[in-house]
């Protein structure tokens, strides 16, 4: 129980009650948004696990077409063909507010719109490997993409249902507790102070009436 | 506007320059560290994409600018040295919302 240091008034009543109910209230409320933002989270927990799986399986598929592609391609053609890329790709960023975290969205925009344009070199002296490899990456980059927001949002997530819990646990096992313990200390103090009262005034009434 | 980073050996991530984003090769994970870092302060980029061996040695580093920026770092494959640290991730995300390890394969 938390040090009494306070003083067994009517006024600190009235206060500690209303603290009660608020206590109560923001404890139903950050209960409702943490099991709010788990259910959230575990269906994007989900999405993650699937993409990364996904985006794994394709990238060692391109590594093991690059290791080919070295094997087979003499590394100065190699490092010229990729040295000027075609393609360029930029993100809009948007936020989408998952019960008050804001998780970014991205919009993808590619320089041009031709999907041959992944292919900055001729073909004449490059291996065929470096060309299967650079298409399972291009397909696989928008999934890229949406797990990298998926990790970010689950990130966030993590660390508000955590930050919740902990609030939720603090109000649950520790302020609500005391400031009830508070209120019945307050409660049984002025009820004792009533009843010496009224046995003093039953007292005096005796010796007043005794003496007459 | 904001661009996409790779980060990481050059064998692993060469290839990822004829898709449009901007590679970072290094040689050790001391470039890597600078490098990661001077990426960061730059603030232009929305995404970076590091190679499962480096993110591994840097994940210290990765934790504290997952937390300050506003910016995504995903572990991704690479040629060599993968420990599956973006799938530990994965479950460290769910350790630490819901205080336990959940097997997520249980319905698949």
């Amino acid at each position: 129980m938390a040090n009494i240091m306070i003083t067994p008034t009517r006024m600190e009543l009235t206060r500690l009650k209303k603290k009660l109910v608020t206590a109560r209230r923001g404890h139903k409320l950050l209960k409702d948004k943490r099991d709010e933002m788990m259910r959230q989270f575990l269906t994007l927990i989900e999405e993650n696990k699937a993409l990364r799986k996904k985006v794994e399986t394709a990238i060692i598929f391109a590594n093991q077409g690059f290791s080919l592609a070295k094997a087979e391609t003499r590394s100065e053609f190699l490092n010229v063909s990729l040295m000027v890329p075609k393609q360029e790709v930029s993100l809009d960023v948007y936020y989408k507010n998952i019960m008050s975290v804001n998780v970014p969205k991205f919009k993808v925009k590619t320089r041009t719109h031709e999907p041959g344009d992944i292919y900055p070199y001729s073909f004449a002296t490059t291996s065929s490997f470096l060309d299967d490899s650079i298409k399972s990456l291009f397909n696989i980059l928008p999934d890229m993409l949406h797990l990298a927001e998926c990790e970010k949002a689950c990130w966030l997530l993590a660390d508000e249902i955590e930050k919740t819990n902990r609030r939720v646990n603090a109000l649950e096992y520790t302020v609500i507790p005391d400031t009830l313990q508070l209120i019945k200390y307050i409660t049984m103090k002025i009820d004792e102070n009533e009843r010496s009262t009224a046995v003093r005034l039953m007292k005096v009434k005796e010796m007043l009436l005794t003496t007459n | 506007m904001r661009r996409v980073a790779v980060i990481g050996d050059k064998d692993s991530i060469y290839g990822f320059s004829a898709l449009g984003l901007d590679i970072y090769p290094i040689s050790n994970n001391l470039e890597g560290e600078r490098e990661l870092k001077k990426i960061i302060l730059k603030n232009s980029y929305a995404v970076i994409y590091i190679t499962e061996a480096l993110a591994q040695n840097l994940k210290g580093h990765i934790d504290i600018f997952q937390k300050e920026n506003e910016v995504s770092i995903v572990p991704i494959p690479g040629l060599f040295g993968n420990n599956g640290i973006g799938m530990k991730n994965v479950v460290g995300f769910v350790k630490k919302a819901v205080g336990t390890e959940l097997d997520l394969n249980a319905n698949n």
